[in-house]
């Protein structure tokens, strides 16, 4: 275990400096339009590439980079080089998103006034996609130049919030559900409502993205939420506050109750499936299980801003990451679920123990017990957020 | 008999306060402490938080992330310009303030205060909506200007209590001696006030340097170190985050050594009022 | 002050307005114009009576503003008693040591606030040495913790703003003349007499300009209560953040956030009074 993160590391150290490359490059480019005219076959030079045909040439096709922003961690090393190679596109790459609500209050205002964002291709949840789509942010997707479209697993392409996925398509998905450190449980855990167990008192956290913790939340109270209404979101906010206010739960967090879990502070926690994979390193005991009742299923979506100008190329990337093979190359280096048909056998070829994993292949008990949040409207959202930032006491 | 009492009382009470001193600042340094020695823990995972074992590997290799290190040089861009320019504007305002009584020197002290008791979440969402409706594209330009904003009443303050009560009238003698505006203000006001900029601007350079929120809200797609640390800390925590941390002290150590050499030697220099360290 | 008045005849008129219009400029381009936007903000309430804001945010987090208030006055009363000896000792005792310590209090500034209350969650993990210790003496009970509670947060709260308090303390103590020190002591015979009647009231304006740069920042605060506390240490700070961003309720939030900076403001003023000091800062 230990060495696939080290290996991690290495990837992501790599991956770091060869965004900054692309950085330096798109200032020396900008230095050199500024008048210096020293002619394509410098500018491809300056990439830092060997100078293989692509590169020489690439200088006056691409427009400047594809700029894609993404999580931490949540691509391999070798597909952005890969994908450059290939297509002679540079890539920005920048993982400056760490939360749905955080990163769109970014963008909300530019994007309202037609304004670029410096992004050609961001990755957010569900939900959030379905706000972007609803408020007329995304730019719709360019089948004709996407034929790798068709490999999107079936079961995701036509979503209430994006019908025929006319303007996104999933770059990930993963599940949420029960991480545990069982040297402090003392057992193993089966139930959403262990989280509630009083031995635990103090002990547990909960997830601040409101779809997953309430998800999980009503499969344990018996109710769907792929049907939840606002007083089922009600009662079950009610269960949390009550359990914020006794002191049962400890926090509410974004990926870092990873920490707390490393560090031994919680015994357990609501959790992604991709994070405590690469948590086994700091805690090799760590388990995650999805429960009895069930788990939350998401997707993260690339979606194509409105005032991207380079659109040709987003498509471009986005037929390039569809492609089973690099799809596999992808989840390789980041454990999550791919939403392209064929991955699993491709990546079978490159990590056979990855792929034999539940986390990144999960066996068809598991995909029956996954479930997805209902589809929100704009105001519904706003009801269902206050009830539950009011439970978990913000 | 009594008298000797009273010494060892005395001195007794001095060193309670004295050991009391120490033990506060133990306190403020004991964090640091945690940062620096973490910089040498070579941690299981990919969170520096608990610690395995002596190592040197993150400070051999400090510059690994090399976004790190475009971080903290955008950070310490953002902070020398922001506190040069606050330092200017405030330290103006501080001077108007204690040298002149004039209309409107209240709501201006008000101005200066305001900003201090208005959360800095308000202050980074606000400053951004103005941007985005005169049409600034938000990044290094806009980081700066805010930071120049919240920094500004931290530098009018300071100087303002640092030079409050000076005893202007040497001034008023140079003058009265025909030395020029200009050289009235270089060989007297600066040197009496200088002490209280530089201390002002030490504290606008760490406020920058720290801060998330606003900048968080204006950075655009630039990322300053604190934004970094946040969005690292989530995925992982290398201890090469404390080792530039580690480097960053040692810097200010060094700068603040190099500011006390140099106050010594003014003092060499111009014998008249002993100059108060930083 | 005598030379305010005498430096204000002699020169020009117009140059304090001179001095200050940069900076105030400044302030009012990037900091009132916004404000006065969110203000506009704040009673653009769709479907419902422009104070509907205000209503919510005085109704629905009382308990927020509470305690806001209650660990900031906490953390400025602790800083003060931390500070205010350590600040007497660099100016009175430190002698030679003086730039050194001084350096050393702000030292903690130079590291980032985040990585700094890392460090903290590092020492008060549950495992970590500061709870075995206080387990080992029975100070905390062997299922105690420190991290996510109130003494964390009030604690981290001091800590960060500590500083601000130690520096304004001891620049006022160290403008105080020394043959006013030596007099008194000779006049009142004792140092603790010297100290109430002479060196104590001299410092005051330190104490009031330290109390309020401990206790504005420390009441706004959110990463504190958000690193180093549970859900039942949040802030008002947390509050507005949320509704800013996750909830997107921005009438709500910009209500609460002027009723923070009303309460802040507030409490200055009496606190002002109080301390007998008519300027505000």
């Amino acid at each position: 275990m230990s060495r696939d993160t080290a290996q991690r590391d290495e990837e992501i150290h790599r991956l770091l400096r060869q965004a900054l490359g692309r950085r330096r490059f798109i200032t020396r480019t900008a230095l050199a339009a500024g008048g210096l005219a020293l002619g394509g076959r410098f500018l491809a030079g300056c990439g830092g590439r060997e100078g293989g045909p692509d590169g020489i040439g690439g200088g006056g096709k691409a427009r400047g980079p594809v700029r894609i922003s993404n999580w931490p961690l949540y691509i391999d090393s070798e597909t952005v080089p890969d994908f450059e190679k290939a297509t002679g596109i540079d890539v920005e790459y920048t993982e400056d998103i760490n939360d749905n609500g955080e990163f769109f209050a970014k963008i909300d205002e530019p994007l309202k006034r037609n304004q670029s964002i410096d992004r050609d291709i961001i990755i957010l949840t569900d939900w959030m996609i379905g706000r972007l789509i609803s408020l007329g942010y995304a730019a719709p997707l360019d089948n004709a130049s996407f034929p790798n479209k068709a490999n999107l697993l079936d079961n995701l392409s036509d979503v209430g919030f994006d019908p025929a996925r006319k303007y996104s398509v999933p770059w990930m998905s993963g599940m949420a559900a029960l991480g545990y450190n069982p040297k402090k449980t003392g057992r193993r855990l089966t139930s959403v409502n262990d989280i509630f167990d009083p031995k635990f008192k103090g002990q547990v956290t909960m997830l601040t993205e409101m779809r997953d913790t309430l998800g999980l939340v009503l499969l344990g109270m018996g109710k769907d939420p792929a049907k939840a209404t606002l007083s089922d979101a009600k009662a079950a906010c009610a269960r949390i506050k009550k359990a914020r206010e006794s002191g049962q739960i400890r926090k509410f967090t974004g990926n870092d109750y990873a920490e707390d879990l490393a560090a031994g502070n919680i015994a357990a926690a609501f959790a992604w499936s991709g994070d405590v994979q690469g948590l086994l390193a700091d805690n090799p005991g760590l388990q995650w299980v999805a429960p009895a009742e069930g788990a939350m299923l998401y997707s993260d979506n690339m979606l194509v801003p409105k005032t991207s100008d380079r659109q040709d190329l987003a498509m471009s990337w986005m037929n390039y990451v569809y492609d089973p093979a690099h799809s596999a190359q992808i989840i390789a280096g980041a454990p999550y679920l791919s939403p392209v048909k064929g991955s699993g056998a491709e990546l079978a070829k490159i990590a056979p123990d990855l792929a034999s994993s539940p986390l990144v292949n999960p066996p068809d008990d598991l995909r029956a017990r996954l479930h997805v949040f209902r589809a929100l409207s704009d105001a519904e959202d706003m009801e269902f957020n206050r009830v539950f930032q009011d439970a978990i006491g913000a | 008999m009594a008298g000797r009492g009273r010494t060892f009382g005395r001195r007794l009470g001095s060193w309670l306060v004295d050991g009391y001193a120490a033990l506060v600042l133990a306190y403020l340094l004991l964090p640091i402490l945690v940062i620096v020695l973490y910089s040498f823990n070579k941690p299981a995972g990919r969170f520096n938080f608990v610690w395995k074992s002596f190592s040197l590997d993150a400070w051999r290799d400090p510059l690994r992330y090399d976004a790190l290190v475009e971080a903290m040089k955008l950070s310490l861009a953002v902070a020398g310009i922001s506190t040069l320019v606050a330092a200017l504007f405030g330290t103006l305002i501080a001077l108007a303030l204690t040298r002149y009584r004039f209309r409107g020197s209240a709501p201006v002290g008000l101005l200066l205060v305001l900003p201090l008791t208005t959360p800095e979440v308000v202050l980074g969402s606000s400053l951004l909506t103005l941007f985005l409706d005169l049409n600034v594209r938000t990044g290094f330009t806009t980081i700066v200007i805010a930071h120049i904003m919240f920094s500004v009443s931290y530098v009018a303050l300071t100087v303002r209590a640092r030079i409050r009560g000076f005893d202007w009238t040497l001034e008023e003698a140079a003058m009265d001696l025909g030395a020029t505006p200009l050289r009235v203000f270089g060989k007297v006001t600066l040197p009496l006030i200088l002490p209280g900029i530089v201390a002002a601007g030490m504290l606008s350079f760490a406020l920058s340097l720290d801060d998330f929120i606003i900048t968080l809200f204006n950075a655009g797609s630039s990322v300053t170190y604190p934004l970094y640390v946040y969005g690292a800390r989530r995925a992982a925590f290398p201890p090469q985050i404390n080792v530039i941390a580690t480097a960053i002290l040692l810097l200010s150590l060094f700068a603040l050594t190099a500011t006390h050499l140099w106050q010594n030697r003014t003092l060499r220099q111009q014998p008249g009022r002993p100059l108060p360290p930083v | 002050m005598a030379g305010t008045a005498a430096g204000g005849t002699r020169q020009s008129r117009a140059a304090p307005y001179l001095l200050i219009a940069p900076g105030v400029l400044w302030l009012t381009v990037f900091y009132v114009v916004p404000i006065v936007s969110l203000a506009q903000t704040s009673v653009e309430v769709a479907g419902g009576p422009w104070w509907d804001g205000y209503q919510r945010a005085l109704t629905g987090y009382g308990t927020h503003f509470f305690r806001s208030l209650r660990y900031a006055f906490a953390a400025t009363i602790l800083a003060l008693v931390l500070g205010y000896p350590l600040a007497y000792v660099i100016a009175f005792r430190a002698g030679r040591l003086k730039t050194l310590l001084l350096g050393l209090v702000i030292l903690p500034f130079f590291t980032t606030f985040l990585v700094r209350t890392f460090a903290w969650k590092t020492i008060l993990n549950d495992g970590g040495p500061a709870v075995r210790l206080l387990q080992q003496l029975h100070l905390l009970a062997p299922d105690g913790r420190l991290l996510d509670t109130t003494i964390a947060v009030i604690g981290g709260l001091t800590y960060n703003f500590l500083p601000f308090m130690v520096l304004p303390i001891y620049v006022s103590l160290e403008k105080i003349d020394r043959r006013l020190v030596e007099a008194a002591q000779d006049l009142y015979s004792t140092p603790r007499g010297a100290f109430q009647k002479i060196v104590l009231p001299l410092s005051l304006p330190g104490v009031f300009a330290g109390s309020l740069l401990t206790f504005i920042p420390a009441a706004g605060d959110f990463i504190n209560a958000e690193l180093l506390g549970s859900p039942n240490q949040q802030m008002i700070g947390t509050v507005i953040q949320n509704q800013f961003l996750e909830v997107r309720d921005y009438p709500l939030a910009a209500a609460l956030s002027f009723v923070m900076m009303f309460l802040i403001t507030l409490g200055v003023l009496a606190y002002a009074r109080l301390l007998g000091t008519e300027e505000l800062a």
